[in-house]
């Protein structure tokens, strides 16, 4: 609770109690007028910095950065577990994944991108049910999960599901999401840097910097916006690809009961 | 009164962390959305006895 008070409430409050101390300061002064216009300039300039910065953010990533970041999200995947020890089966399912893939080109996705360099495709030994992708085509699958599965064609439907995360940018619209969330914070500490004293402001700037963490995102999924966009053009790319679009429900309709499936 | 109004700020934080932590909706909400595609873009595609065969050969004789 300390924590959570000294995270949230501390930076929301700190540039209201500065400019309150300076609209105070005015006041006592007697001066009304600078109080109020103290006040309002404050406001104005915070707002007009929250809406320039998410016009930024918009186009903040490209896709060769998405690739990246990816990258990054998958060594954090490598780093907590292993591929499994299986050429056999890491070719397969990444024979599937490329048919779905090829089926992904020229549907009618919104604003659907094909990642900078190509579908990488990879079985990880965990029991756990559950199949994830990381922005710039990075496609994990679980040994649980293919165990789960009864035919090629339930597969092809998870997989479908992730390239559609992947062709969608799901990622890195939760990041600038995420990232849209915390500029208030953000221009609120930048009108209050260029108020008040300098360690104050970096205090604010520190504390303002909240990002979504993408790797714990990946495998809790990117909200339920994202998540039905992704059963919907997973399935279409199924079907396109020559699979039974049926896998899809039958798969969700099996594992809800046991497991909770999380593609 | 208040115990009152803390109750209702204590729900209120419930179920507002509850709201966020979930980042899936209902599986009975995606089966009915996936089958709404599927009737609706009119989606083919029929299972294949040759898949079924490889995808046992490769996932199936594998399993632990």
């Amino acid at each position: 609770m300390k924590k959570a008070l000294s995270r949230y409430a501390f930076p929301a409050l700190l540039p209201l109690v500065v400019v309150g101390c300076n609209v105070v300061g005015a006041l006592l002064k007697g001066d009304i007028s600078g109080a109020v216009m103290y006040g309002s300039e404050a406001v104005y300039e915070g707002g007009k910095k929250i809406a320039a910065k998410r016009a930024e953010n918009q186009d903040q990533v490209n896709i060769s950065q998405e690739y990246y970041i990816g990258r990054g999200v998958s060594a954090n995947v490598f780093r907590k577990y292993k591929r499994v020890d299986d050429d056999n089966l890491n070719k397969y399912v990444r024979k599937v994944g490329d048919n779905l893939a090829k089926a992904s080109r020229g549907a009618e996705q919104p604003d659907a991108k094909q990642p900078y360099k190509g579908y990488f495709f990879a079985v990880i030994d965990t029991p756990n049910v559950n199949a994830f992708s990381a922005p710039g085509g990075f496609i994990f699958i679980t040994r649980g999960a293919l165990q789960a599965m009864k035919t090629e064609d339930e597969l092809a439907c998870v997989l479908g599901h992730e390239i559609a995360h992947v062709t969608g940018r799901h990622g890195v619209k939760f990041v600038i999401k995420e990232r849209n969330r915390a500029i208030p914070f953000e221009a609120a500490s930048e009108v209050v840097a260029e108020r008040s004293p300098a360690l104050i402001g970096d205090m604010a700037k520190q504390l303002g910097g909240m990002c979504g963490d993408l790797f714990n995102k990946a495998f809790n999924g990117f909200g339920k916006e994202f998540e039905l966009e992704a059963d919907k053009y997973g399935t279409i790319y199924a079907s396109r690809a020559g699979y039974s679009p049926r896998s899809m429900t039958e798969f969700l309709k099996r594992t809800h009961h046991g497991e909770d499936i999380k593609e | 009164m208040r115990k009152l109004m803390l109750w209702g700020f204590l729900l209120a934080v419930v179920g507002a962390v509850s709201g966020c932590g979930s980042g899936y909706p209902s599986t009975e909400r995606r089966i009915e959305e996936v089958d709404e595609t599927i009737r609706s873009k009119n989606l083919p595609g029929e299972p294949n006895e040759t898949r079924d065969k490889r995808f046992e050969t490769n996932v199936n004789t594998r399993r632990d």
